[in-house]
């Protein structure tokens, strides 16, 4: 009997990324999403559509969908035979979108942002088959028309790999996936996904942002953007080669990979899916301020991330659910947001640094839009 | 919906709440209507500022210090504002006070509308504010709407600060005698617009108001609404006093059931 695997979020890493690592009809899919569009069309359909970006082309991947419901849809005692549960909603919805996962045997492995959500989640179910896991992989959440004249919903992604808890191995899951011990996957996977993934790629997002581009690609061939990047990533590779005894050669061999699949022009990630909830991007330990803080306490001022932050803060986008953040950042002084919204310390390095330097940062970054608007279309691939 | 009031109300409390924090201890004050009625001379300089920035959208202003008499015609715009909400509890040092901002429509019968607020309590360094039609905020935080019965809530209450020995104010502490029997227990904090704050933020669950000027809650009960939460609220005729229930909608029903019943109020 072919067992099940329960996606809860169906979104670029549910429905893009995670049917790829599992052999074609190991598994029966059932996908949980609260997106009604995505829900009926993979219902409807009966199967769902990724393609692959691999060596400059796209590969071509068409799943049979068992099951699509909405959340409120979902009973899991239907599953006896669940292999495992991947969760990849969001770290603001993942506590909420685990609670109708209470009882559940079988793995509950969560592909989110945050190790932290799998202590919250393990709090909330009461039980403790709950695991964090690192996909390293960037998917997008949509596809050029052409190619979702098939299937609206197709998105894009790349190939990429996941790294889980090991103590999720239990599970005897067949496909790709790469079981690591917690130190390994924490120390190594996590920190180079969270600071030589998340922190630039971010950066890539707001400034792309800024000059007006749709797809993050788009904002990498906007020399100036790509050369803050760069930059953002020289930063955290610095302070991360002092600050942790993670191999130098891994670091670097990261590094490059991130740049470029932020520059693959097959990926077509949307910016405002990179971009999304920058008061998350800015929360004191996360990509950017706690990134910031990290060079800050190596000796050295991230001037290429400080860029990035004010990026974020600029950042509006009429769906996003921080779009109040440029609200606040026009009606509030400079002081007030800094302590009071973002949290920093007041006489805290960063809090200094960002207060002497805010006018300066503004000013280049509105050149930076005003040279690209000037240059036309040149900017755009 | 009205973004630009938004962002003056959040403008204003905010810049007066920076003058409040700055402010040293021991500010002179005087007696108004009685003597928890009281008014400091930062009042009268957190007004006078937050007019300045609100005259970018120059509607009529009702405030508490300079602007008390002002009339109103139904359909129209207009600011209600309160330098510092809890002047009792400014001068004594305790932190539940704040500068309020609420932008409302007359109606030609019943309350005002109220469209926007914001309220910043400038010693918790929490600035509550709404953001066009789209939520309610706490320092950038959403805040939502919950739901508990009257036996689960921690209630708020504000008093008039009109004559104690009045008949009025008598019922009005025998209803709080009730209430705090009926749930966890009634807090009276001495600011409307902290109380009305804390329940858009869920750390009481509802509030209410007797005889309490409409600048005192314009702008916190604006953001409890954007917030999803249950708003009754009345205008004592004649006067620019309201009385007000908010908070989680059964709490709600059941204390405005006994204000009704006690001839507190009529909503």
């Amino acid at each position: 009997m072919t067992r099940t695997i329960l996606f809860v979020g169906a979104g670029a890493i549910g429905r893009g990324y995670m049917p790829w690592i599992f052999p074609s009809g190991a598994y029966d899919f059932v996908f949980v999403d609260s997106n009604k569009a995505v829900v009926e069309s993979m219902r409807a359909r009966r199967h769902g559509t990724s393609y692959r970006a691999r060596q400059g082309k796209l590969e071509k991947l068409v799943y049979p969908v068992k099951e699509a419901l909405l959340p409120e849809e979902l009973d899991v005692s239907r599953y006896p035979d669940l292999a495992a549960v991947f969760v990849s909603v969001g770290p603001r919805s993942c506590v909420k979108a685990c609670q109708r996962l209470k009882g559940l045997t079988c793995p509950i492995i969560l592909n989110e942002n945050d190790s932290s959500l799998v202590d919250d989640v393990r709090a909330s179910l009461g039980q403790t088959n709950v695991y964090f896991a690192v996909p390293d992989v960037i998917t997008s959440n949509t596809a050029p028309e052409a190619l979702r004249q098939e299937d609206p919903v197709a998105v894009i992604t790349e190939d990429g790999q996941l790294f889980v808890d090991d103590r999720a191995a239990a599970a005897a899951l067949t496909g790709d996936i790469h079981f690591l011990s917690e130190h390994e996957l924490l120390y190594k996977q996590w920190t180079a996904k969270l600071y030589i993934h998340n922190t630039p790629h971010c950066v890539a997002a707001y400034l792309g942002a800024l000059v007006g581009k749709t797809f993050l690609h788009e904002g990498m061939a906007v020399p100036q953007v790509d050369k803050i990047v760069e930059g953002a990533m020289k930063e955290m590779l610095t302070s991360l080669k002092l600050a942790w005894e993670i191999p130098h050669e891994f670091l670097d061999w990261y590094a490059q990979k991130e740049l470029s699949r932020f520059r693959n022009t097959l990926l077509f990630d949307p910016i405002t899916r990179v971009a999304r909830e920058p008061l998350r991007k800015l929360e004191p330990n996360g990509r950017l301020i706690g990134a910031a803080n990290i060079c800050l306490a190596q000796g050295f001022v991230p001037n290429n991330l400080l860029r990035g932050i004010i990026g974020a803060l600029l950042f509006r986008e009429e769906n996003d659910s921080d779009k109040h953040l440029k609200f606040m950042w026009e009606h509030m002084d400079s002081h007030t947001l800094l302590i009071d919204v973002l949290r920093l310390r007041k006489g805290e390095a960063l809090e200094i640094i960002l207060s002497q330097r805010l006018d300066k940062i503004m000013n280049e970054l509105q050149q930076m839009v005003r040279d690209v608007a000037e240059a036309g279309g040149k900017a755009h691939v | 919906m009205f973004e630009r009031e938004a962002g003056l109300a959040l403008e204003a409390v905010t810049k007066g709440g920076a003058l409040l924090d700055e402010s040293p201890v021991g500010a002179q004050v005087r007696t108004k209507e009685s003597q928890r009625d009281i008014v400091s001379e930062y009042d009268l300089e957190v007004e006078k500022l937050a007019i300045s920035v609100l005259s970018a959208c120059p509607y009529p202003v009702l405030s508490e210090e300079t602007n008390a008499g002002v009339k109103v015609e139904p359909g129209a715009l207009f600011w209600a504002v309160d330098p510092i909400d809890g002047t009792v509890n400014f001068v004594n040092g305790l932190h539940y006070y704040g500068v309020s901002v609420g932008l409302c429509r007359q109606r030609a019968e019943g309350g005002p509308e109220l469209l926007a607020g914001a309220v910043s309590m400038p010693k918790t360094k929490e600035h509550f504010f709404t953001f066009g039609s789209t939520g309610a905020f706490l320092n950038g935080a959403r805040l939502s709407a919950f739901d508990v019965g009257l036996d689960s809530a921690l209630v708020g209450a504000s008093f008039s600060s009109g004559d104690p020995d009045s008949a009025e104010v008598q019922k009005a502490y025998l209803a709080f005698a009730w209430v705090n029997r009926a749930s966890r227990g009634a807090v009276r904090l001495g600011s409307a617009a902290a109380q009305v704050c804390y329940v858009a933020a869920g750390r009481l669950q509802a509030a209410y108001g007797l005889g309490v000027h409409l600048w005192d809650v314009a702008g916190a009960a604006a953001i409890a609404l954007q917030a999803g939460l249950t708003l009754r609220l009345e205008p004592v005729p004649d006067t620019t006093r309201v009385n007000f229930v908010v908070g989680a909608k059964r709490a709600c029903e059941e204390i405005a059931a006994r204000l009704r019943k006690e001839q507190l109020c009529r909503f």
